[in-house]
């Protein structure tokens, strides 16, 4: 019985390499290389169970940050879980002054980074779909050529495996993947919204007047590379309120309000500005609209009453 | 279960303390992060102040060191604290390569396939 299923599992293993096309199936532009190797990845070997530690290190090391795994260990690790969470590595990450983006979920995502200059952390799943045995590993470089991936992994440096093993460990841990991009810098990949929630968390998260120049020095590049973008203007004008640049500020949140006229984050925002400088008059016309928005209703209501709390406001009629 | 009940009771304290120690030029204005996560009622973003002291304390339970837990609580996005109040036991926790044990196992299985041994007894 026992030898009929371990058959079974095993031809089933075979028929999942089999349906594998090549590195060929990779959607990968004309104009990338199709080899990229980041030299001089710092390398650390996995003690125990820290391979989250030792794939933080690295990268952290790579984007100039020096930190030693049994350091960064009593941060992220999780001795009841012999593990570490992914969410201790993005946060660790930032708090170490680095913005934490997540590619899209696909093979070209992660290895337009590696050809940004930006090593990848990888979750993998090296056991099977139900009975997981999760690690973490720093894509260092490829060779679609070869159909190769080079990694630090566990006590191995730079360790060259197949692509298509490699793809379904990491299809089966969710195609997670973690890149470390420094204030001022913009990710590889052309997807705007994981990138501005990247820089706002950083930006809320990392809480550092250290950054506050950087982070908004992201913002400016973000407008730039995003002019489409509500959000980016928004952030944009949070940043420059936090520098104390408040006619930028007013000037970013009515671009995210022209472009998104509904945008009541704005609004709101542009009202407070406003309060601020005093116009209590224009205060009280943008926050009107707010006061029946569902989210926002309640901080608008509360504004209104402060502006009211000062003096009779007495506004000429429009 | 006690100690999570008084953690809320006095995140609950510290909620009627919040507007004198976040009183700066900053706290009026909608942070980014904030106006990312609206579409979460107004509820639930009290909820954040709770969930902050839950996660520490499962953190706790898990063995980390207390004073380094609520740091660790305290570094994580809203989004990140959501995650993990609700299912921090089935989360991933990225440990190892197959351990040496397992390798064994596995060498036996396959011996035993291929008619080498017969530890499996038919």
């Amino acid at each position: 019985m026992l030898r009929r299923l371990l058959l079974a599992a095993l031809l089933i293993s075979l028929s999942a390499c089999a349906s594998w096309r090549g590195p060929g199936s990779i959607d990968w532009p004309e104009d990338q290389p199709t080899v990229s190797v980041l030299e001089a990845v710092p390398f650390f070997p996995q003690t125990d169970a820290h391979c989250g530690p030792a794939a933080l290190a690295s990268a952290l090391g790579h984007a100039g940050v020096d930190a030693k795994p049994d350091e960064l260990a009593d941060w992220v690790f999780l001795p009841e879980r012999q593990g570490t969470l992914q969410a201790e590595l993005q946060s660790q990450a930032r708090q170490r002054g680095l913005i934490v983006y997540h590619p899209p979920p696909s093979l070209d995502a992660v290895l337009a980074e590696v050809v940004a200059g930006r090593p990848a952390i990888v979750l993998e799943n090296q056991g099977l779909p139900r009975r997981p045995i999760w690690h973490y590993a720093v894509i260092t470089g490829f060779d679609l050529d070869r159909g190769v991936l080079i990694q630090h992994s566990g006590t191995e440096e730079s360790t060259t495996l197949p692509l298509h093993r490699w793809q379904r460990q990491w299809r089966w841990a969710g195609q997670w993947s973690m890149v470390l991009i420094k204030p001022g810098e913009l990710p590889a990949s052309d997807r705007a919204d994981a990138w501005i929630r990247a820089l706002a968390d950083f930006e809320e998260q990392a809480a550092s007047q250290k950054h506050a120049k950087a982070v908004h020095d992201s913002w400016l590049a973000t407008t730039e590379r995003w002019p489409d973008q509500p959000m980016s203007w928004f952030g944009l004008g949070n940043s420059a309120a936090a520098q104390g640049n408040e006619d930028l500020a007013r000037n970013a949140f009515r671009q995210s309000l022209y472009l998104a006229p509904d945008h009541a984050p704005s609004r709101y925002n542009l009202a407070q500005l406003a309060a601020r400088s005093g116009d209590d008059c224009r205060a009280l016309e943008l926050i009107e609209p707010l006061l029946v928005n569902e989210q926002l209703g309640s901080r608008a209501d509360r504004l209104k009453q402060q502006l009211f709390s000062h003096h009779a406001v007495d506004c000429p009629p429009r | 279960m006690k100690t999570v009940r008084r953690s809320r009771l006095i995140a609950l304290l510290g909620l009627f303390l919040l507007p004198l120690a976040t009183f700066n030029a900053q706290a009026n204005l909608l942070t980014t992060q904030e106006a990312l996560q609206l579409d979460n009622t107004a509820a639930q973003q009290v909820e954040q102040w709770l969930l902050r002291d839950d996660v520490a304390e499962q953190l706790v339970e898990l063995g980390v060191d207390p004073l380094l837990a609520s740091q660790r609580a305290a570094a994580m996005t809203p989004a990140e604290l959501a995650e993990l109040a609700e299912r921090i036991d089935e989360l991933p926790a990225g440990a190892g390569v197959i351990e040496v044990l397992g390798i064994t196992f596995l060498v036996l299985i396959v011996l035993d396939l291929i008619g080498v041994l017969n530890i499996f007894g038919r």
